[in-house]
């Protein structure tokens, strides 16, 4: 067990290779309810989220939903999030765990400030939220749940009843899918699910699992990744900016930021050997300059290398050069690859 | 939790089966918290090694930690199995995962060393 922004999460059941395999294989079963859930509502709801996120979200239609970032003026991320539409004037909101508080105090200092006609409900607590992730997984969703046998897309959901629905989401580069009820049901889905996927062959996951699998896919963490001195440009995620719309919270510095080029850019690294860098190990070039730190690091058992994530200063990142890791008593050699992770072999 | 009662036990959470050389490894409650095991940094052959002292490290997903000499004198041989198969620590914590033989020089030092019940008493204080 470990702590995690707060909550006691298991880090693994049995083991994080055999979490994770089962993930890759047929089905893994996370309880993560943990994440930041909020409900917006009101008649000004669709245009501030607008404003206040970098995507066009007013194109969203009802049951869809988007992956993006809340900026601040500065135009760093305050979260990264995923936003539904659940009906016309009411959005569903869920962020990352390390996020929660904050992102809550910044939505209602904008709507309290700007005098916006929206509410938000911060549901966290009163709401479970539980991941299949695995090419199994939308069987199991359907032997469990009256799913009309049609195509079901990414990024939309099915609402079961009152307080109940199923978002077809991973965090992960397989397929997946998130179950949302109700805090009074959500004991009795989590055995359900816990029955239907021990019985396929799959298997209970911890965060360990899951934090290897958004790493492989290259899904930024918050407090890693993300925080509010990162921007989206520097994440390399300008395809989550929506430059069209007239504005939003951060447009102007990042405009600015896209003219002169970024300080720093995200890069993936492979790392020689079997030793995995931590957060915050300093980066160097081959010279012995210092030029940046690690984000996240991680050993892929599919891959059978170490590979890390790490924000380094623009000149760096263009030469695309080998770099060093600073690790306690030694450095590591490390060479630059191409993001996201697995796309150049 | 598996704890053989034919092999002795440090703090540290070493185990030590007895002989002319002993054979050394982490024990079960130890792989159990380290998690998956991805890198061991094993002591060189020759080495002479002090009760106590740190001798290598090991890697897992979740953490770093060292690895302590449970008696003094000479390694003699390493587990080079390791290197392509760091994951036996976790599979076979007392037998394919074992860490090192080690020459002991001092007899008197196995009286640091605890028994089975001694292990599994000071695994409750933890």
């Amino acid at each position: 067990m470990g702590v995690f922004s707060g909550w006691k999460m298991p880090l693994y059941y049995r083991s994080i290779r055999e979490e994770y395999f089962s993930c890759i294989n047929s089905c893994g079963l996370f309880d993560i309810s943990h994440l930041g859930k909020f409900f917006l509502r009101g008649k000004e709801v669709t245009p501030f989220l607008d404003y206040a996120t970098c995507r066009q979200v007013s194109k969203v239609k009802e049951g869809k939903g988007k992956y993006t970032f809340f900026l601040n003026w500065r135009g760093g991320i305050v979260d990264g999030v995923t936003i539904f539409r659940e009906k016309e004037e009411e959005w569903l909101l869920i962020s990352n765990a390390g996020a929660r508080e904050k992102l809550f105090q910044w939505l209602d200092y904008l709507i309290k400030n700007q005098k916006w006609e929206v509410e938000v409900e911060d549901v966290t607590e009163k709401k479970t939220l539980f991941a299949l992730q695995g090419p199994q997984a939308q069987q199991t969703v359907r032997q469990l749940f009256p799913v009309p046998n049609d195509n079901w897309p990414k990024f939309s959901f099915r609402q079961f009843s009152p307080g109940f629905q199923i978002i077809h989401l991973a965090f992960s580069r397989e397929d997946g899918f998130e179950i949302m009820s109700d805090v009074s049901l959500g004991l009795e889905w989590w055995k359900k699910l816990v029955e239907e996927v021990e019985s396929q062959g799959g298997a209970l996951c911890g965060l360990g699992a899951r934090d290897l699998l958004r790493f492989e896919a290259t899904f930024p963490l918050y407090g890693q990744e993300i925080d509010e001195t990162i921007t989206p440009l520097e994440l390399g995620r300008e395809d989550l900016i929506d430059w069209e719309k007239i504005d939003f919270i951060g447009k102007k510095p990042l405009l600015l930021e896209r003219e002169e080029g970024s300080k720093k850019k995200l890069v993936g690294l492979e790392i020689l050997g079997r030793r995995i860098p931590r957060y915050g190990y300093p980066l160097y070039t081959k010279e012995g300059m210092p030029c940046g730190y690690v984000t996240s690091g991680n050993y892929s058992f599919s891959w059978h290398k170490v590979l890390a994530l790490g924000f380094v200063s623009s000149a760096c990142s263009g030469r695309g050069e080998n770099l060093l890791v600073a690790a306690p008593r030694t450095r590591l050699e490390a060479k630059m690859v191409s993001l996201p992770f697995g796309e150049g072999g | 939790m598996n704890i053989p009662d034919d092999l002795f036990y440090t703090r540290e959470h070493f185990w030590v089966k007895k002989g002319d050389v002993v054979t050394c490894g982490i024990t079960d409650y130890a792989q159990n918290e380290l998690g998956d095991v991805v890198f061991v940094e094993l002591p060189d052959v020759g080495k002479k090694i002090k009760q106590g002292d740190r001798i290598g490290e090991v890697e897992s997903i979740k953490t770093v930690s060292y690895l302590y000499a449970p008696l003094s004198g000479e390694v003699v041989e390493v587990n080079k199995e390791l290197d392509k198969k760091p994951e036996l620590i976790n599979q076979s914590p007392y037998r394919e995962g074992w860490i090192c033989k080690v020459q002991p020089e001092n007899e008197e030092e196995f009286k640091n060393l605890m028994s089975k019940e001694e292990y599994e008493a000071f695994l409750k204080t933890q």
